[in-house]
């Protein structure tokens, strides 16, 4: 009787020492990456490397074009895909830092000056920053309706890792536990 | 007394210095301390949120000719 109180007790002092320990820790970030632009994507992981280094937990959920855009390079070539899902294969960026620019893109000129000048003054690249955010533990997740859509694999993805696809939901509970949700 | 670990940040925009920080605190042991040099315009307002932030308390903070040196001990 005695050894079951002080089991109960025990439990509620752990339990109690899980809140505070959740108090302590700084809010968690989740970022709804729906665009498959470099800039945007830029701006995600660098809000998203901050984050980290701020110890906050780190969730990204690539959907539609970013998830279009998330890809490791490859060119996804001899998958069953229909004309359709080869002709956006083909035509979308294998690696998001191909990725055009939401504005001033002009063909790609303006993103190659833009480059350019973020080298010179030393600003860290994209793949750099998404590196880093993996390195730093970022959590990718992909939303697998969008990949089904293009007819992506997992190894076709950042990550290449089939535990990442999820749903709506399954990304809704991360963002309702995490203090700031963006969208971008 | 811990060991200091120096980080010269000279020429990272942001977030890079502040990157650079936080992966060296991952690697020292508690009690060390950290001596970072930056000359990042948005340095001494981000170092001093993240010491607030992850409860690492800044020691010295100075500036001379636009560099930032900021001392830090890990908690």
């Amino acid at each position: 009787m005695n050894d079951d109180r002080i089991r109960k007790l025990e439990d509620e002092v752990r339990r109690l020492q899980g809140l505070v320990e959740s108090r302590d820790k700084p809010g968690g970030l989740a970022i709804i990456l729906f665009s498959g632009e470099w800039d945007r994507f830029f701006a995600a992981f660098t809000l998203a490397n901050g984050a980290l280094a701020l110890d906050m937990e780190v969730n990204i959920f690539l959907t539609f074009w970013g998830a279009a855009a998330a890809r490791n390079g490859c060119h996804a070539r001899g998958r069953d895909m229909d004309a359709f899902q080869k002709t956006f294969s083909r035509m979308l960026p294998r690696v998001a830092d191909q990725a055009p620019l939401s504005k001033f893109h002009f063909f790609g000129l303006g993103k190659w000056a833009l480059r350019r000048l973020m080298k010179k003054k030393g600003v860290t690249s994209l793949p750099e920053l998404v590196q880093s955010a993996i390195d730093m533990g970022a959590k990718i997740h992909f939303c697998d309706t969008s990949l089904q859509l293009f007819g992506w694999c997992p190894e076709d993805l950042l990550g290449g890792d089939r535990s990442n696809w999820c749903g709506v939901s399954t990304f809704l509970s991360i963002a309702n536990r995490s203090q700031t949700v963006l969208f971008i | 007394m811990g060991e200091v670990i120096s980080i010269d940040a000279r020429g990272m925009k942001c977030p890079r210095p502040i990157i650079e920080l936080a992966k060296a605190r991952r690697q020292a042991v508690p009690g060390s301390q950290i001596s970072i040099l930056a000359d990042d315009l948005a340095f001494e307002s981000d170092v001093k949120a993240w010491c607030e932030t992850t409860n690492n308390p800044l020691v010295q903070f100075s500036t001379e000719g636009g560099v930032h040196n900021a001392l830090i001990r890990l908690g």
